[in-house]
C-alpha cells in the first residue's frame, strides 16, 4: 500500500496550509505595498523598509531584543546543557524524578502564568524590571527547551567514549571539554538558536517582566498595531520572520548534522 | 589465600569482589590473583559477569564489597583516570572528532608529557601494531581491523601496568581473528605486560591465555592452565561450557582403592549400564555424580568390540556432521539421549562404512572420563 495523491489529500493539504501560511503570506506582500492603506494594493514599494530606518523607537527596541535574546539564549544554553548532562549521566541521584520534571514542567506552562509568576518573583525581591529581569525571565523559561534537544543527543551518544576519555587519564572535567561537548555540539547549537528565537518571538512573559527603557521589538510592534496597523510594521514582522526562517533553517541543519555524524553508530 | 612460598606477589589481587544491580548479582565473591607478565583470560557465558569485573579493575563499577589491589595498594576510591591501567573496549570507543594520531595521543597529552616525547612513543606505537600511513584518518574511515588496531595502539602507549581487553576480537571476521590472536600474544610477550582479556570463546581463550579463569552466574568456579580446564573440569558448567561433552548422569558406586576406580551405575533412561571411571577419592556411596565425555576421546566401532572391552554401549547412528578436519557422529543411546563422538578425517575417505541409522558401539577408557561431583 503506497499513499496516493487522492483529490480529498490534496484539497484537504491546500486548504490546511492555506490557513497556516496566508495571513503570513499576506503580512509579507503588503510589506511591499505602496499604499499607505493596510488592504488595498496600491504597487510595488520598498518604502516601508526605508521608513523603518527612520523610525527611532522600533530600532531600539530591536537592539533590545537582538541583545536580550543572544544573552538570554547563552545562559539558557549553557544551564540547559548542563541539567540535561547531569540527567543523563549521573544516573539515579535523589532528587532526579523531581529535577525531570521540574524541567519539563514550564515546556507546558502558559506562558501567562510564567510571567505573572516571575513578575511577582522580581516584585517580591524588590528588583527594578528592565533588561535583566526580561534577560532573566526568557533564561528560565527557554532552558527547559536546551535541555530536551541536548538530553536527545546525550541519550544516543555511546557511553563508553567517555569512560575511554578517563581510562587514558582525562579528568571528568577534561573529559566534558574534549569529548563530549565536541561531540554534543550540534545539539548544543541547534538548543542556543530555538532558545534564541524563543526570546526574539515573546511578547507574553517580556510584557509582564519588563520595565521602563526596555522594551522588546515585539512588544513595540504591539503598541503601535494598537494604535493602528501601518505597512511599516508589516516590513519590521517581515523582517522577523525571515531571521527566525534563517534560525530554524539552521537549527534543522545542525540537528540533521547531529544525526549523520559518523560518531553515533561508531561504538556498534 | 595464603602466599605458596618463594611465588612474587600477585601485580593484580581480587578479595571477596561482589557487584550487584538492583538485585542481580553481576559478580559473586571472586578471588583471584594474577602475576605480572601473564595473559589471564575470563572466559564464561554473555552475561555472566566477566565485564562487570573487569570494571571494577578499570575503576567504572564500584564493588558493594572486597578489595582489588594493584601492585600491592588498595584501589579503593581511586578515580579511574588515576589507575594505571587502561582497557580496549569492545565496542573500540574511539573517539571520532580526532584523527587516528590524536585519539593515540590522547592519554599522553593528559598525563602532560612533552609534545616531542608524546610525538614520538605516538610514531612508536604506530610502528609496533603496524598501522603506519593511517595517522591522519578518521575512525569512520577505517576497517573493523584497523580500529581494533588504533585502540590497542591507544591503551597501550601510556605502557600501563596492566592492559585490559573486553573481548578485543569480537567485532572481526574469522580470519582476521585467528591472525590477530597469534599476534596479540606474540606482542604481549614481546612487551613482557600483563594482559587481562574477557571472552566468551573458548577457542580463543584456549589460544591465547596462560591462565583461564572459568565463570558462571558471577561466580569464579574454575582458574588454571588452558589444557587443565579443558582435561578436569570442575563443574558440571566448565564441562559443557569449554569444549562440547556429552554429559551423563549417574549415581556412585563401590570404589576400588588400589586401582583407583570407580563404578557409576549411568541412568540413560529405562537401560542403566554401569560404567568404570578414574577417580582419585571416593564420593559417597549412592551420590549423584555425572561423567563427561569429550568426543574426540570415545571410541566407536562399526562391529561389536571383544568381549572385556571396558565401558561400551550400543547405539544407533543419528547422524553426521562433516566439519572437514573431522567428522562429528551424533548416536543415540537405546535408552534416550544422545551422545557425540568426533572422528579425525585424517585420510581421503570420509566416513567410509558410516551412514545413518547404523548400529554402532561406543566405548570410552576408564581414565578418559570426567567425573564430575559437582
Ligand atoms: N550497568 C548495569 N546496570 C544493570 N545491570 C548490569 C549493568 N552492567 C551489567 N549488568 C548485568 O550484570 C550481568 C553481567 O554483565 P556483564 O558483566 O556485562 O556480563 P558479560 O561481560 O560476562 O557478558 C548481566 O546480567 C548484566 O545484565
Ligand atoms: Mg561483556
Amino acid at each position: 500500500m503506497t499513499p496516493r495523491l487522492t483529490a480529498f489529500n490534496v484539497v484537504s493539504l491546500t486548504l490546511g496550509f492555506a490557513f497556516l501560511y496566508l495571513p503570513i503570506v499576506l503580512l509579507v506582500v503588503f510589506s511591499f505595498n505602496e499604499s499607505k492603506l493596510v488592504t488595498v494594493w496600491g504597487g510595488f514599494s520598498t518604502r516601508w523598509y526605508a521608513a523603518l530606518l527612520g523610525n527611532g523607537p522600533l530600532l531600539e527596541a530591536a537592539w533590545v531584543s537582538l541583545r536580550i535574546g543572544v544573552l538570554s539564549a547563552t545562559f539558557a544554553t549553557v544551564l540547559g546543557t548542563l541539567a540535561a548532562v547531569a540527567l543523563v549521566r549521573f544516573g539515579r541521584f535523589a532528587g532526579r524524578t523531581l529535577l525531570t520534571g521540574m524541567v519539563y514542567a514550564p515546556l507546558v506552562m502558559p506562558e501567562v502564568i510564567t510571567g505573572l509568576s516571575l513578575l511577582l518573583l522580581f516584585v517580591a525581591l524588590d528588583v527594578d524590571r528592565g533588561f535583566w529581569t526580561v534577560t532573566l525571565a526568557h533564561v528560565s523559561f527557554s532552558m527547559c527547551f536546551v535541555t530536551v534537544v541536548v538530553q536527545s543527543r546525550l541519550v544516543t551518544m555511546d557511553r563508553s567514549l567517555e569512560e575511554a576519555a578517563m581510562d587514558l587519564g582525562a579528568t571528568p572535567l577534561a573529559t566534558f571539554f574534549q569529548v563530549t561537548l565536541p561531540l554534543i555540539a550540534p545539539a548544543v547549537a541547534a538548543g542556543w538558536m530555538l532558545a534564541f528565537t524563543l526570546s526574539l518571538d515573546d511578547l507574553v512573559i517580556a510584557s509582564f517582566t519588563s520595565g521602563p527603557g526596555a522594551t522588546t521589538l515585539p512588544m513595540r510592534i504591539y503598541g503601535q498595531v494598537r494604535l493602528g496597523v501601518s505597512p511599516e510594521i508589516n516590513a519590521a514582522c517581515t523582517i522577523m520572520i525571515g531571521v527566525v526562517t534563517l534560525a530554524i533553517l539552521a537549527f534543522s541543519i545542525a540537528s540533521k548534522r547531529g544525526l549523520a555524524e559518523p560518531g553515533r553508530a561508531e561504538g556498534a | 589465600m595464603a602466599e605458596p612460598p618463594g611465588r612474587p606477589a600477585p601485580l593484580i589481587r581480587f578479595e571477596g569482589v561482589t557487584k550487584s544491580f538492583g538485585a542481580a548479582r553481576a559478580v559473586a565473591g571472586v578471588d583471584l590473583d594474577i602475576a605480572q607478565g601473564e595473559f589471564f583470560c575470563l572466559l564464561g557465558p554473555s552475561g555472566c559477569g566477566k565485564t562487570t569485573l573487569m570494571r571494577t579493575l578499570a575503576g567504572f563499577e564500584t564493588p558493594d564489597s572486597g578489595r582489588i589491589l594493584l601492585d600491592g595498594a588498595d584501589l579503593a576510591g581511586v578515580p579511574a583516570h588515576r589507575r594505571p591501567v587502561n582497557m580496549m573496549f569492545q565496542s573500540y570507543a574511539l573517539f571520532p572528532h580526532m584523527s587516528v594520531e590524536a585519539n593515540i595521543a590522547f592519554g599522553l597529552r593528559q598525563d602532560g608529557v612533552p609534545r616531542a616525547e608524546i610525538a614520538e612513543r605516538v610514531a612508536a606505537i604506530v610502528r609496533t601494531v603496524q598501522i603506519q600511513g593511517l595517522e591522519k584518518r578518521r575512525p569512520h574511515q577505517l576497517s573493523g581491523g584497523q580500529k581494533q588496531r588504533v585502540a590497542l595502539a591507544r591503551a597501550l602507549v601510556k605502557r600501563p601496568l596492566v592492559l585490559l581487553l573486553d573481548e578485543p576480537l569480537a567485532a572481526l571476521d574469522r580470519k582476521l581473528r585467528e591472525d590477530t590472536r597469534f599476534e596479540l600474544k606474540e606482542l604481549q610477550a614481546r612487551l613482557g605486560l600483563t594482559f587481562l582479556m574477557v571472552t566468551h570463546d573458548q577457542d580463543e581463550a584456549m589460544a591465547m591465555a596462560d591462565r583461564i579463569g572459568v565463570m558462571e552466574k558471577g561466580r569464579l568456579v574454575q582458574v588454571g592452565a588452558p589444557a587443565e580446564v579443558y582435561e578436569t573440569p570442575a563443574t558440571r558448567g566448565v564441562a559443557a561450557f569449554v569444549g562440547d561433552s556429552t554429559l551423563i548422569e549417574g549415581v556412585a558406586g563401590a570404589f576400588d582403592g588400589a586401582a583407583a576406580r570407580l563404578r557409576v551405575r549411568a541412568a540413560l533412561g529405562a537401560s542403566s549400564p554401569e560404567f568404570v571411571v578414574a577417580a582419585r577419592e571416593a564420593p559417597a556411596e549412592g551420590s549423584a555424580v555425572t561423567l563427561a565425555l569429550r568426543p574426540e576421546k570415545l571410541r566407536l566401532w562399526t562391529e561389536p568390540p571383544e568381549a572385556g572391552t571396558p565401558n561400551v554401549l550400543e547405539a544407533e547412528v543419528w547422524d553426521l556432521g562433516y566439519l572437514g578436519d573431522k567428522t562429528l557422529v551424533r548416536l543415540r543411546l537405546p535408552g534416550g539421549g544422545t551422545v557425540r563422538v568426533s572422528r579425525l578425517n585424517a585420510s581421503r575417505r570420509p566416513e567410509a562404512g558410516l551412514s545413518a541409522h547404523q548400529r554402532a558401539w561406543i566405548g570410552f577408557d576408564p581414565a578418559d572420563a570426567v567425573l564430575l561431583t559437582r
